[in-house]
């Protein structure tokens, strides 16, 4: 008997071999072999000396930059992440109608997120925004003033959120499929009681909808809280550091000042952090996530 | 039938570490090439019938310089059958980068584009040229000493000399009345940038982005005043926090007189001026950059005449901060496994006439004497460059030490001087934020050089 659920428990482990393999080797070792680093002074090149914490004794302690760079970051999601939560459930909700146009438009508004944060994007949303770029110049046949989108620090950041904003395809796939499975006598019930549609948003669609927005809300807060890809290629942290993203400095401590060590710390006190972030998350989630079968075992 | 699981997860195992052993091998195979003097090199280049060897090289730069350098490529391959030589090229932005993380994983190329302010982090793993053959006799001495050696080794051959000089286009300098041959001081500048804004508010005289508002008008500002190089090797700035604050100052004249375009507009354009639609539209008069970049530059406005002009200079200054440099060039990796074929290859870019030709000015005026006297005689050197470099060798210039040249030390002035750019900062504050962070900078190094 013991000899047939280990036999079984060996095919089960020869069968995600594959993905197993590829997470010792591609996932868990770098993390692992990271964690070591951020406690040495290793530099790009070089192997370095074992240091202990002192990485994470400057970080806190000494860097000018560690604090100001978590603001701009922590703005940034704070920013993005709704707008584009709020965006991608807007679009879901008008696109949730069965008609054969429908299919075309979901697909049309999903395509921004397969190009994704690409650097071509990137480099297509520097020539948007620049001055003389094409936002500008439509502002100004509106008879608008144009705005410096890049080079203003106070509005640079907000340039960057957008870019991301409109990668809003994945969600509103996410919540479509949650629209889907809302059944449809709820919503029966509620016209028969003359509830009126936005009622029936605010009493039915929302809270359904909830275990979608939770799950949409984790995976987008991680990735905001991780942005590179944006403000490196868009305006490379500028003007003034206003867009200098923790993740940019993670970069320039590993590729520019070649502190490999250094840039390992950093990452693990970015890692910390999220894993703080998403347990509080959790934690709330109890009050406001709202599971049809009562969401307890 | 019976299955067994045990001996699948075995063999799979067994598979793998067959994988694991071979990569392993490899490797060990790529670090015994450095002991092992009779590599795969040595062997083609015996006899007559060579073996088929593969060169890596890799270098940065634009569009016209790549054009140039995969022809001679393609030309060498030609005449050298049996070598084949994949090119690796991109833009400066995050080439030293690439190359660091290549040395770090043990896959950088045979040979590659150099230049010394790399010396710091990648200059321990270059090959010493003094042991290749390659004719350096054709190059001044001077050249291999001030700007080739690190630690008594030759680390690169020098491509090019280059210099700073002011670029412009003929037909706004035309439109303003400027004339051609103007020798700029600093504060020409503002008075006959001042007047083109005036007269066109769409047009300014200069644009600049960070990078080269901190190298090109902040430091030679402060430096030609003071007469001094820009950072002592002992690791301390050689300036003091009132001559930065003049030179910023002067800097928010030029912004606010409309000299220059506002600085928002530059940051898209970082390390890419080329790009900006202004410079495209002729709506920008002149901009600073190594004479070796004028092809870009020119390339960039269609149908308009590009040259270049005498770098900006104070009427009192006690050096131009503008020398000629050959600190770039072609290195080899010191793990290179063909590191003989490779320096043949460089030998020849280097010095052989019909490369020469070639590459032409792509990256600066050759700096083998026999590589310019053969572009010279071909007619094709490019007028502007050769007289910028000559105009530069007139003027007395104090070096660009490896130190003052230093990216982190750059990066964390620009940041002072974004500051005062955006008015948080006065010049009186932003000079000592800078002097303070530029200190700091020092320090890191000094201890991580110790």
């Amino acid at each position: 008997m013991k000899n047939r659920t280990m036999r079984h428990a060996l095919w089960g482990l020869l069968f995600i071999s594959p993905w197993l393999l590829g997470f010792l080797g591609f996932q868990f070792y770098p993390l692992a072999m990271s964690f070591y680093y951020s406690l040495t002074d290793s530099s790009l090149v070089k192997t370095g000396d074992f240091i202990g914490l002192d990485n994470y004794v400057k970080l806190f302690s000494q860097d000018k930059d560690f604090f100001p760079s978590m603001r701009v970051t922590l703005l940034y999601t704070f920013v993005a992440v709704p707008i584009k939560l709020a965006f991608a459930l807007l679009v879901a909700v008008l696109l949730n109608r069965n008609s054969k146009v429908m299919h075309v438009y979901r697909t049309v508004y999903y395509l921004p997120s397969i190009l994704g944060a690409s650097v071509a994007i990137s480099l297509l949303w520097r020539f948007l925004f620049m001055n003389e770029g094409v936002v500008n110049s439509l502002l100004g046949k509106l008879g608008l003033p144009g705005v410096d989108w890049l080079g203003d620090p106070d509005v640079a950041l907000f340039t960057i959120s957008l870019l991301v904003v409109w990668q809003f395809g994945t969600s509103m796939v996410l919540f479509l499929a949650g629209l889907k499975g809302i059944p449809s006598e709820l919503y029966d019930a509620a016209k028969v009681d003359g509830a009126g549609r936005f009622r029936t948003f605010g009493a039915i669609t929302l809270p359904l909808l909830t275990p979608i927005l939770f799950f949409n809300l984790v995976m987008q807060l991680i990735g905001a809280l991780q942005e590179f890809t944006a403000a490196f290629v868009v305006t490379n942290g500028g003007p003034m550091k206003a867009t200098y993203l923790i993740g940019l400095k993670i970069y320039d401590e590993a590729f520019l000042e070649m502190r490999m060590g250094y840039a390992s710390a950093v990452s693990w006190v970015l890692f910390l952090f999220i894993l703080l972030v998403t347990l509080i998350l959790f934690r709330s989630s109890n009050r406001w996530v709202h599971y049809e079968d009562g969401g307890r075992k | 039938m019976k299955r067994k699981p045990w001996a699948a997860l075995a063999a799979l195992l067994a598979l793998m570490l067959m994988l694991a052993a071979c990569g392993g091998q490899s490797g060990g195979g790529a670090n015994g090439g450095d002991t092992v003097p009779a590599g795969e090199g040595g062997a083609s280049a015996e006899g007559g019938k060579a073996d088929p060897v593969t060169i890596r090289f890799s270098w940065w730069g634009s569009g016209p310089r790549h054009e140039a350098t995969l022809a001679a490529i393609e030309k060498y391959m030609e005449l050298n059958p049996y070598v084949k030589v994949e090119a690796e090229y991109m833009g400066f932005d995050g080439y030293s980068k690439k190359l660091a993380t290549q040395f770090a994983g043990d896959s950088a190329p045979d040979l590659f584009q150099y230049v010394n302010s790399f010396n710091d982090q990648l200059g321990d793993y270059l090959m010493d040229l003094k042991q290749a053959e390659i004719d350096t006799s054709t190059f001044p001495e001077s050249a291999l000493r001030d700007f080739a050696t690190y630690e008594d080794k030759l680390i690169f051959i020098p491509t090019g000399q280059d210099t700073f000089g002011a670029i412009y286009n003929e037909a706004f300098f035309e439109k303003h009345g400027i004339p051609q041959d103007k020798s700029w001081t600093w504060d020409s500048l503002i008075e006959i940038g001042k007047k083109v804004h005036e007269t066109d508010p769409d047009d300014y005289l200069l644009t600049a982005d960070i990078d080269v508002i901190e190298r090109e008008i902040i430091i030679p500002y402060v430096t030609q005043r003071t007469g001094k190089i820009w950072i002592n090797d002992d690791f301390t700035p050689n300036f003091t926090e009132q001559d930065l604050e003049g030179a910023y100052s002067y800097l928010l004249q030029l912004y606010e007189n409309g000299v220059m375009e506002p600085f928002g507009n530059s940051t898209a354009f970082v390390g890419k001026m080329e790009q900006n639609p202004k410079w495209v539209n002729g709506e920008i008069g002149m901009l600073f950059d190594y004479a070796g970049a004028f092809g870009k530059y020119e390339q960039s406005v269609s149908g308009a005449s590009i040259s270049i002009g005498p770098f900006p200079e104070h009427p009192d200054a006690k050096q131009s901060a503008n020398p000629i440099t050959a600190g770039t060039g072609f290195a080899i990796n010191d793990s290179s496994k063909v590191k003989e074929e490779t320096a043949k290859l460089l030998d020849w870019l280097v010095n052989d006439p019909e490369a020469a030709v070639i590459l032409n000015t792509q990256r600066g005026i050759p700096a083998s004497g026999k590589a310019l006297e053969a572009l010279g005689a071909s007619g094709q050197l490019k007028p502007e460059i050769k007289a910028a470099v000559e105009y530069a060798g007139t003027r007395t210039a104090l070096p660009i030490t490896v130190l003052s040249d230093n990216a982190s030390i750059r990066v964390a002035h620009e940041d002072a001087i974004q500051k005062v750019i955006y008015k948080k900062l006065t010049p009186q504050q932003g000079a000592a934020e800078a002097m303070a962070n530029i200190k700091e900078k020092l320090e890191e190094l000094k201890a991580e050089a110790r």
